[in-house]
């Protein structure tokens, strides 16, 4: 009785940890439990493996900022990508995004946030050092600031451009990407038309 | 008497109206439900019952702090779990579907901070997207004495106005008060950081000119609806709205302005840190109105005169939104009636009619609302309790 008990506490933790994840909630999350305890084999155990390698082998790219399980990471290590472009964005997320659109072919550059003074995050606190110190490869010649166009977000890429003035050409996604909008949110196409239609800064 | 103007409107907009309320845990309401047709909804009960809390619910399907300017946790409803609901079904939505379903919920976790949002079953970003699909006005006890002090007060019910004409000002505001704070904050504490300095400061001043040409553009619009006013019987009013940067903004225009903002700011670093506020910009502006009956300030009139003067300014941006948007704003009305005699209170309710407005009002007593009779549903509320009277 005791046992079954302590079982069905460690069962509704992984529900717990599951619900806190986003886009899921308590419903879905006893689903996906319910469904990884029926399939041991076609589930669970695949899942733990890729858990696990991820918690294992899961690195910061050195010079991107992306987090893949590769050093450097596949996009920075891929010789058929441009390194005369270069595209600042906030999170993995918008990286994401911007790949799905298919739209460019250059490398990135990951900050891993916005400037944000409400809740302290500064610029010591983003990939920013290692981005000046990309900047001064001289086969770069243009940089993208594909920063959300939320306040951080604008306020981030307008401190950039001003460290970046005088060391490569900088550009921004055309308008037409909503107020607030983060790129994740935004479809491919837009995507893709924003990246087409970017501006110097 | 009949209940109608010699003043109709040119082409009237369908009136937005709610067919359905339903509030979870909000206030002293455990779980509420009514039903309501699109005649304006007169809440009566003693004070405490609720009244004014089914106006907030209601309220909170705006961008930000509803009507009593609450934080959304406050809402919640002591003994529940933390959180609330609010739903209801939205008619006359321009290409919208009919009813559409709408909702917004505070989850009871208390490290959520961001009510979530539901427009036609979907979830929206954030609360903003509200202002897309429907119009809300309203005035408040507290806003009762809102020419007469409170300078910020009066610039926030601007903007109220502003958004519920143009949807895109309230994120724009939003956007602005924003890195508004973000500069205070680095300007107080240890060494700012200059370049970061200067990107808030050029947010601000991007933000800026817009957000003060939109307000003085809803100003003049609203001045043209004073022979709408005159008719209602509501007292007209001249609007002024001064400031150094709305001073510059009109003889130079926007991009001058904006560089003038941001060169301003700049050089008062210093003393903003000091007076801990930015001192100058468009959160600076001084709003206020002239009673033109009387020709004196509205600072000055009486407190009914106020009032009547406030309700003048809702009607004619009810009437601006209808020829704007194509569609008549819900108005919400709490304790309106207190300070008006029964001529004005006729007013108010022939122009309501008028208009065609599913306006919202509270009152302890159905009886000062009897002139409304069959063209108004009245309700009796008590806490978690609601009654059709008729
Ligand atoms: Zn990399």
């Amino acid at each position: 009785m005791a046992e079954s008990a302590e079982r069905g506490a460690e069962i509704a933790r992984l529900i717990s940890l599951l619900a806190a994840l986003p886009g899921l909630g308590p419903r879905s999350a006893r689903r996906a439990v319910l469904h990884l305890i029926t399939r041991r084999e076609e589930s669970l155990k695949p899942l733990i493996t890729a858990l696990t390698r991820l918690d294992t082998e899961m690195r910061q790219c050195p010079q991107c900022g992306a987090i893949d399980i590769r050093v450097p990471c596949r996009i920075c290590a891929d010789p058929r990508r441009s390194g005369e472009i270069l595209c600042v964005v906030e999170h993995m997320g918008d990286l994401w995004a911007l790949e799905r659109a298919e739209a460019f072919r250059g490398r990135y550059h990951v900050l891993g946030g916005a400037l944000c003074a409400l809740d302290g995050i500064g610029p010591e606190d983003l990939n920013i050092a290692s981005l000046l110190e990309r900047a001064r490869n001289p086969e770069l010649r243009e940089i993208i600031l594909a920063t959300n166009a939320t306040v951080d977000g604008q306020t981030t890429a307008h401190y950039l451009a001003e460290k970046l003035s005088g060391m490569a050409t900088v550009s921004r996604l055309a308008r037409g990407v909503p107020i607030g909008s983060e790129l994740d949110y935004m479809d491919d196409g837009t995507l893709a038309d924003a990246l087409r239609q970017r501006r110097p800064f | 008497m009949a209940v109608s103007l010699s003043f109709s409107p040119s082409s009237r907009p369908d009136p937005l109206w709610l067919g359905r309320l339903g509030l979870w845990d909000f206030r002293p309401h455990a779980r509420l439900e009514m039903r309501m047709d699109q005649r304006p909804v007169i809440l009566n009960g003693e004070n405490g019952g609720g009244k004014t809390s089914l106006l907030e619910a209601i309220s909170f399907f705006a961008p930000g702090r509803g009507l009593r300017r609450a934080a959304s946790r406050e809402a919640a409803r002591h003994g529940g779990e933390g959180g609330w609901t609010v739903s209801a079904d939205l008619h006359g939505a321009p290409q919208a579907p009919s009813p559409l379903p709408l909702g917004t919920a505070l989850p009871p976790d208390p490290s959520r901070r961001a009510r979530k949002t539901r427009i036609g079953g979907k979830s929206a970003s954030s609360p903003l997207a509200f202002g897309e699909i429907l119009s809300l006005l309203w005035i408040t006890p507290s806003m009762d004495r809102l020419f007469a002090e409170g300078a910020k007060a009066r610039l926030r019910f601007l903007d109220r106005l502003a958004a519920a004409l143009h949807p895109d000002h309230a994120a724009r505001a939003a956007s602005y008060e924003r890195a508004k704070r973000q500069r205070q904050r680095l300007l107080e504490g240890r060494a700012p950081d200059k370049d970061w300095l200067d990107a808030l400061e050029d947010r601000m001043a991007e933000e800026a000119a817009q957000l003060a040409r939109t307000r003085a553009s809803l100003l003049e619009d609203l001045t043209r609806r004073m022979a709408f006013v005159r008719e209602t019987g509501f007292p007209t009013a001249r609007f002024s709205l001064e400031g150094d940067f709305e001073k510059i903004l009109a003889a130079e225009g926007g991009d001058k302005a904006a560089l003038w903002l941001k060169e301003r700011l700049r050089h008062q670093r210093r003393l903003d840190a000091h007076l801990r506020r930015a001192s100058v910009g468009p959160h600076r502006a001084r709003f206020s109105a002239c009673h033109l009956p009387s020709g004196t300030p509205a600072a000055l009139a009486s407190s009914g005169e106020q009032k009547a003067l406030l309700l003048g300014i809702l009607l004619a941006a009810a009437l601006l939104m209808g020829e704007r948007k194509k569609e008549a704003p819900l108005l919400l009305l709490d304790e309106a009636l207190v300070h008006l005699d029964k001529e004005r209170r006729e007013a108010l309710f022939r122009a309501m009619i008028t208009l065609g407005l599913q306006v919202w009002m509270t009152g302890t007593d159905a009886e000062p609302f009897a002139f409304l009779g069959a063209k108004a549903q009245f309700f009796s509320v008590a806490p978690g309790a609601i009654r059709r009277v008729s």
